[in-house]
């Protein structure tokens, strides 16, 4: 079911993130795909397993641990943190993925992530704020 | 973070109250030194002890507390973990276990409790995560430095310690000067004879204790010189044949019996029963009148004393003071007179700032006057309500004074006649005027000596101060056609006869239903005109 802002066709100043829960829901083959953004090391842990797995999440800021799913944590708190996580002459829908997992999933217009990107407004606007969704990219 | 009280350690410095323990550890420090010490180095040692009271107290606390929680540590059950990302909250370990996380590899999750009865869990034995090398600023980080201590504290903490010191008995003091009792070189009786006999020959001093040591001829190792100059300086100070004379950090000694006798007790025509505060419930106009007659017995020392200091001051002699060669010690004149400590009696030198000549003078303390002008007064054909000038010099003991130079001539001026019968008159007389004076208070006296064989007859005989107003009033209102006096007139008159303090005379006016005030500070006696 559409929601009431789905409706909406989106704008320069729509912001947007990442929707897990609707990509979840949507794409069987998400962890697959999340799992290509990780780094090498990671990478090959998690390829092992693709299957949703409880671990002991530690919180990058504080040291709590909680149980979640490692997969997203990991690629949000360390991978994400690597040196060259986003590189030039990548996908557009990838790097503004790639994006939205460096800046903690903080929801972004397209104005702001053409800074980031590198790429026009009305580009990334014209690519994201289509009625497909690419990797759960969603308007807020 | 912490919430932090940041001022949590300066209202321990303003509260602190010197106790036993300080008082031994200053004592232990001197006992170990053997070195007087003055007020400012015990402050310090002070100081330094209680800092290292409250870093063992803090490190004490902080152990209590238990220790900050570092992801890389690892902790029993039961130990205490504070939190500084939980706002420094203290938890209890309740259990460890294995961390399970493929990504991160082998770590710990401590389960802790906090005191609200909640439960968390907390990577340990983790070496990679951020928190293990964050630097935290707790409460007791905030700066507790001895020099900050000292600038904004000293004042208050040398005011406690000098109260707290005088009440003990182990440590004793020279001027500002402290080293305990026990410790002191026994300086016999002929040493102090030998003094004697010294600052006799420099006709009583005074004489800092080094060439005093030097003429006593007084040697010790270098590393007890100041061991003995106390110990000298203490052996003086209890013979009452010396007096110690200096000002404020410096000590001097002088023979009492070669004091002059106007320090050793006031001239008579200041001197005084009692000193009669300006009183608060008077108002303002008047309280503002009163207090620039800058009369010494309008002051408690309290208020002579709590005076910031200032280059120079205007003086107005009255007959009192003109008559005994002395100033007044006023929160006026204080304000660029030498402090002491201890000195009843301050030896002081002043410049004349024409000649240069320099004057000897004492500060009298007790009594609040500077003696020592009368022969300055006299060269400089003063007159009381003469104004005066004193300046502060680089040297606290030594101060330039200077009249309101003019040219002479005659002005007409209030003048003090003697009759026959011994009795007052006031007449308007036109009289030679050698420096700057104040209209009202100026007074001609042509005839010293009569007033002198005046004063001398009312020694021993009680007059009503109320019998004197009124004869005053009475000369002074014939020299203007209404017949009003104005209060300074009054009081500068009223001084001539008898040492009067402007509070004592306007009680007198307020009291007296014969006396009329008409406004302005002008007062009237009601039969006036009718004799």
């Amino acid at each position: 079911m559409l929601s009431k802002s789905s409706l909406i066709k989106p704008g320069l100043t729509t912001k947007f993130r990442v929707d897990f829960d609707w990509w979840k829901l949507q794409d069987r083959n998400w962890r697959n795909s999340l799992v290509t953004f990780m780094c090498p090391t990671h990478q090959a842990i998690f390829a092992q397993s693709t299957a949703a797995q409880e671990m002991d999440l530690v919180n990058p800021d504080t040291g709590e641990v909680t149980r979640g799913d490692g997969l997203i944590q990991t690629l949000v708190d360390h991978c994400a943190r690597q040196e060259g996580f986003i590189t030039p002459n990548a996908p557009l829908v990838d790097t503004v993925f790639k994006v939205f997992i460096v800046n903690q999933n903080q929801p972004l217009n397209s104005l702001e992530l053409a800074e980031r990107v590198g790429k026009p407004a009305d580009t990334i606007l014209r690519t994201i704020g289509t009625t497909r969704v690419y990797k759960g990219i969603r308007p807020v | 973070m912490g919430s932090g009280n940041y001022n949590a350690w300066k209202t321990y410095w303003a509260n602190l109250e010197i106790t036993t323990s300080d008082l031994q550890q200053l004592a232990n420090h001197l006992f170990e030194k053997e070195e007087p010490l003055n007020i400012d180095g015990l402050l310090q040692v002070l100081i330094d002890h209680r800092l290292k009271e409250r870093e063992v107290e803090r490190k004490l606390k902080l152990e209590d507390a238990g220790e900050v929680y570092l992801p890389s540590k690892s902790y029993e059950v039961g130990a205490k973990i504070r939190f500084p990302e939980y706002d420094w909250k203290q938890a209890t370990v309740v259990s460890n276990r294995p961390g399970d996380n493929v990504a991160i590899g082998i770590f710990s999750v401590t389960e802790v409790e906090f005191e609200d009865g909640t439960h968390r869990y907390f990577a340990t034995n983790l070496s990679d995560h951020a928190l293990n090398t964050k630097l935290y600023k707790t409460d007791d980080d905030d700066i507790e430095d001895p020099v900050e201590i000292q600038n904004i504290f000293a004042p208050s903490l040398r005011t406690k310690l000098r109260k707290t010191l005088e009440k003990q008995s182990e440590l004793i003091r020279i001027a500002d000067t402290w080293f305990p009792r026990s410790l002191l070189i026994d300086i016999n009786k002929g040493y102090l004879n030998l003094a004697e006999a010294i600052l006799d020959s420099h006709e009583g001093g005074p004489l800092g204790i080094e060439p005093l040591m030097k003429e006593l001829e007084l040697n010790t190792e270098p590393q007890s010189k100041k061991l003995l100059e106390f110990s000298l300086n203490y052996a003086l100070q209890e013979d009452p044949r010396f007096d110690e004379v200096g000002t404020t950090g410096e000590i001097s000694w002088f023979l009492k019996r070669l004091e002059p006798e106007s320090v050793l007790e006031p001239p008579i025509y200041i001197r005084s029963n009692a000193i009669v505060p300006l009183a608060d419930q008077i108002d303002e106009e008047s309280y503002k009148l009163l207090y620039d007659l800058d009369d010494e017995l309008s002051f408690t020392n309290e208020e002579i004393d709590e005076v910031d200091r200032v280059d120079s001051v205007t003086i107005t002699l009255t007959y009192p003071h003109w008559r005994s060669g002395s100033i007044p010690v006023t929160p006026n004149s204080n304000r660029v007179l030498p402090s002491a400590l201890e000195s009843e009696n301050i030896k002081i030198s002043f410049i004349d700032k024409q000649t240069q000549q320099p004057i000897s003078a004492w500060v009298v303390r007790s009594h609040n006057y500077v003696v020592g002008l009368k022969d300055w007064f006299e060269q400089q054909n003063l007159i009381p309500g003469s104004n005066i000038e004193i300046s502060a010099t680089k040297h606290p003991g030594t101060m330039l004074i200077s009249s309101e130079k003019k040219r002479s001539n005659k002005e007409w001026i209030k003048t003090v006649l003697i009759g026959a019968d011994g009795g007052l008159v006031f007449a308007l007389l036109r009289q030679p005027i050698y420096a700057g004076f104040n209209e009202r208070m100026a007074i001609a006296i042509p005839d010293r000596d009569g007033l002198d064989k005046i004063w001398q007859d009312r020694l021993g005989r009680n007059i009503p101060i109320k019998s004197d107003v009124f004869r005053m009033m009475n000369e002074l209102s014939k020299l203007n056609s209404q017949h009003h006096v104005h209060f300074v007139d009054l009081y500068a008159a009223i001084n001539v006869i008898r040492r009067t303090p402007p509070m004592e005379l306007l009680e007198v006016l307020a009291t007296n239903p014969e006396i009329i005030h008409v406004g302005d500070h002008y007062y009237h006696l009601a039969d006036q005109g009718k004799e």
